[in-house]
């Protein structure tokens, strides 16, 4: 039970890291669930003495991005003027207050995959610039200007109101 | 003095060296711009993480637990000393990459010992070093380039080249170096640079690299502010580095 228990005290971290991707709650679970499945059936890839977070973060992203793709949804680019253009306009100040809980999800849904999950691994999850770009297999030089961009449209979105 | 978004961005996120995080904050101080840039980046990771941080403590979903808590399965290594093994690989890994203090200690290590051994104390006019009481002082080429050098107009061919010039907490001021044979910083003690820190040197890319990093964190340790600018480093040759 020792590696189903390492990973039920993983699953608080990645549950968050799969809201963060997702935004909606139930696909965020089931994204956990797809991991866990997978993981539990793949332990045998699993190298003892090797970090199991990493391990984990890494096929919850894999799944993600697989799912993504599948659904063939167009992820809008961070310079998508026109839906910058509805969060910044006229109705912005009427709108806050109901939006305050939901902008960030907002914020964050709007960010093109490379960037959200970028943002996601470093500023949410915590990791080093250097573990978040192994996990993704990019070169940190990759990963910095990936959360540069990702950073000035969350800013746009959000730096604002705060 | 101006830093691109990049670099700010690795100050807030903690991953900036530890040179360039002396002379952000000191840029902070008188540079408004900055500071409110920096206060910025900082809200936008605190708001992230506020909004993620109640989902740590949410009941887990049955549908997820159920997956975890069946009967293990035999055919895992979950012996003591493979989960052992993992524990501490684990808890080596989560310290986030090099920091200052394990660059400070590997300084501190390596070092005199080693150098001195091959550049040494021959006494002959070639020796980077001499030997006074129980100091190391910059001796030939390595205290012609200590003395005369600046960072702002290096040949090409010289032997050393200076990194860092700036104010010691203890007044003095201090010079970095590179070199192929060896890298170090030497504080300035009457007329001569005492050494208070060396490496050796890194004919190989890699090593040059990480003897550089190695001795700019040394010299951010011993800084009191902020490493000097070309003019300041100027005029304190000017004035005999005093």
């Amino acid at each position: 039970m020792a590696f189903e228990q390492d990973l039920l005290e993983l699953l608080p971290r990645l549950r968050r890291f799969a809201r963060s991707l997702t935004r909606d709650i139930n696909d965020a679970d089931d994204l956990c669930q797809m991991a866990l499945e997978r993981a539990l059936n793949k332990r045998d890839q699993w190298q003892a003495g090797t970090r199991l977070d990493s391990w984990m973060y890494r096929i919850t992203r894999n799944i993600w991005i697989d799912t993504v793709r599948a659904a063939g949804r167009r992820e809008q680019i961070a310079n998508d003027d026109d839906a910058m253009a509805n969060v910044a306009g006229d109705d912005h100040q009427r709108m806050e207050s109901r939006m305050e809980l939901h902008d960030v999800d907002q914020a964050m849904d709007r960010l093109p995959i490379e960037q959200r999950e970028a943002v996601s691994l470093v500023l949410v999850e915590g990791f080093a610039y250097k573990e978040a770009a192994a996990l993704l297999d990019i070169p940190i030089g990759t990963l910095t200007s990936r959360l540069v961009r990702g950073r000035e449209a969350l800013q746009r979105e959000l730096g604002e109101a705060a | 003095m101006t830093f691109d978004e990049q670099t700010v961005m690795a100050y807030v996120d903690g991953e900036c060296d530890a040179v360039t995080r002396k002379r952000i904050e000191k840029a902070m101080v008188t540079d408004t711009a900055l500071a409110g840039q920096i206060a910025r980046e900082r809200a936008l990771r605190d708001k992230l993480a506020a909004h993620y941080a109640p989902v740590m403590s949410e009941e887990i979903p049955d549908r997820l637990a159920a997956l975890l808590t069946a009967p293990a399965r035999p055919d895992v290594d979950t012996s003591f000393a493979s989960r052992q093994a993992q524990r501490v690989m684990a808890k080596e890994q989560r310290g986030r990459g090099f920091g200052v203090a394990q660059w400070g200690a590997m300084a501190a290590t390596l070092a005199l010992g080693i150098v001195v051994g091959q550049y040494g104390l021959d006494g002959g006019s070639n020796s980077l070093f001499v030997q006074q009481g129980s100091a190391l002082v910059a001796s030939g080429t390595l205290e012609r380039t200590l003395d005369k050098q600046l960072a702002s107009a290096q040949a090409d061919d010289s032997a050393f080249r200076i990194g860092l010039t700036f104010r010691a907490k203890s007044g003095v001021i201090c010079r970095s170096f590179t070199g192929e044979a060896v890298s170090g910083i030497g504080c300035r003690e009457g007329q001569q640079w005492k050494m208070v820190n060396t490496l050796p040197g890194g004919g190989q890319n890699d090593y040059r690299q990480a003897s550089s990093s190695a001795i700019n964190a040394a010299a951010a340790e011993l800084m009191e502010d902020a490493p000097m600018d070309a003019d300041a480093e100027r005029k304190s040759l000017e004035t005999g580095w005093r």
